[in-house]
């Protein structure tokens, strides 16, 4: 659909590969996941060294699509891909950094955990896993929620009991690494990528094979052939 | 007390003061390979056939804590010996982890890769100022780690951002940077070093002592996971009655 592939666009600065999400909301259906998946294919075939994501307007990502998802049928809902796209940028081949530009709730949280850096703008927007609120489990993401976010008080007030923080407080919480106003979010992104890659960026091979064997239990979770979304029927 | 010993013996060698074991590494890079795990684990037998001893210091001397593994005797060794290798630095690991009395890893420079590992299996690390540097290159030199030597570092490791940077990028740390982190306890100069590292195991230390039994104990249940991972490889197993 290239009217949707529009909104998932790639631009390239140097060699970092930036992925600008353009659709609202943002949120995740199995147009959309294709849409970005096409994105990253394209960003791996090239000579990129980092990526960057970053949404538009007041979202970074809201989540599931949950309106398209209760249209669906058993069989639809079934090939929703969301897990393997956490996988997929859990493991991607260069340094990722999401540029968390507004809200950015649930399964868009889980999707900006799923980057190596994470910089957010200040004043506007909210960082949350509100699963809890919804009455939902994160079923095949738990794993990747516990190796991203810090164990103790900070894992107990953001995953369990789903607190809502601003940029100053999730930047306190250790799992924003850099927060400033939005018009100085994409320099920031870019900042931290040209720091993060030095003078020669890195082997991807070794890369992915780092963080295949760091974040083990949440690639092995959210591998292909062992996906447990959220009960839909609950919807 | 002076805090390098520019009198020691050039090798592996324990040095004892009152209660305090003090293993020097005075082997240039003091890099791992199957003969100096041999010595380190004869110096350890030392230190734990003292009964007075209640402390155990590591340091070097010199510009190097441990740059790791010997990678060039590795690289003439075959897949056997390479193998063997593996399985006697699991062996020292968990030894080390479980080590019966309070241990303390005085880094007195570089540590690198496998030195790394090395001090993170002791329970407190202090480290010396203004010279040395601490990293995992294995991103750099495209060498990655072991699976199960990337659990225990993770288990090791106070944050998942600390382990991106410090396992993942192969960031490196001057002593101030990993006081931030949680990975040394006390930072100084290098002629306090031995001194910092002895009163950081007497804080430990306490008024009563520890049995030893019960600190090893203690240490393998803490452990558990990351010993789990090493005992259950293939290289483990094949070395594991071996002395």
């Amino acid at each position: 659909m290239p009217e949707l592939q529009d909104k998932y666009r790639v631009e390239f600065v140097g060699d970092v590969a930036i992925l600008r999400m353009n659709n609202g909301e943002n949120r995740f259906s199995s147009p959309t996941i294709t849409a970005i998946n096409k994105a990253l294919d394209e960003i791996e075939k090239s000579d990129a060294k980092a990526l960057i994501t970053i949404g538009s307007g007041r979202f970074y990502s809201n989540g599931i699509d949950l309106k398209w998802m209760s249209q669906q049928t058993a069989d639809e809902a079934l090939k929703f891909a969301l897990v393997p796209l956490v996988n997929r940028v859990l493991t991607f081949p260069m340094p990722t950094i999401a540029a968390i530009n507004g809200h950015c709730y649930a399964g868009g949280a889980i999707f900006a955990l799923a980057h190596d850096y994470r910089v957010m703008r200040t004043r506007q927007g909210w960082f949350c896993l509100p699963e809890i609120h919804l009455k939902l489990t994160f079923s095949s993401f738990k794993h990747v929620i516990k190796c991203k976010i810090p164990q103790g008080r900070v894992f107990t007030d953001m995953a369990v009991f789903g607190k809502r923080y601003t940029a100053e407080q999730v930047k306190a919480t250790g799992v924003v690494d850099d927060i400033t106003e939005m018009a100085g979010l994409m320099d920031l992104a870019l900042h931290m990528a040209k720091q993060c890659l030095g003078k020669s960026g890195y082997d991807r091979e070794t890369l992915k094979i780092l963080k295949t064997d760091l974040y083990e239990d949440a690639v092995k979770e959210t591998s292909v052939g062992n996906q447990q979304l959220f009960n839909i029927a609950k919807l | 007390m002076a805090g390098e010993s520019t009198s020691c013996p050039p090798g592996y060698s324990v040095e004892f003061r009152d209660d305090v074991a003090i293993l020097w590494m005075n082997n240039g890079e003091n890099r791992f390979n199957i003969d100096t795990i041999a010595e380190i684990n004869r110096a350890l037998d030392t230190v734990e056939g003292s009964s007075l001893t209640r402390i155990l210091i590591t340091t070097g001397v010199g510009k190097f804590y441990s740059n790791g593994f010997d990678l060039n005797w590795l690289g003439n060794q075959g897949p056997e010996i390479n193998e063997e290798f593996v399985g006697r630095l699991y062996k020292l690991w968990i030894r080390l982890m479980t080590f019966p009395v309070p241990t303390v890893a005085a880094i007195n420079g570089h540590c690198y890769a496998g030195g790394g590992l090395f001090a993170l299996c002791h329970d407190h690390r202090v480290m010396r100022t203004q010279r040395g540097w601490w990293c995992f290159p294995e991103i750099h030199i495209k060498l990655p780690f072991r699976p199960e030597m990337m659990n225990l570092l993770q288990n090791k490791l106070s944050s998942p951002a600390v382990a991106r940077d410090m396992l993942l990028f192969g960031k490196k740390y001057v002593a101030e940077d990993l006081l931030k982190v949680d990975v040394v306890d006390d930072i100084c100069e290098q002629s306090s070093l031995i001194e910092v590292a002895i009163n950081r195991a007497r804080t430990t230390l306490g008024k009563d002592n520890y049995s030893r039994d019960m600190l090893t104990r203690m240490k393998e249940d803490i452990n558990n996971n990351s010993i789990e991972r090493l005992v259950s490889t293939p290289y483990y197993q094949a070395v594991k009655s071996k002395l």
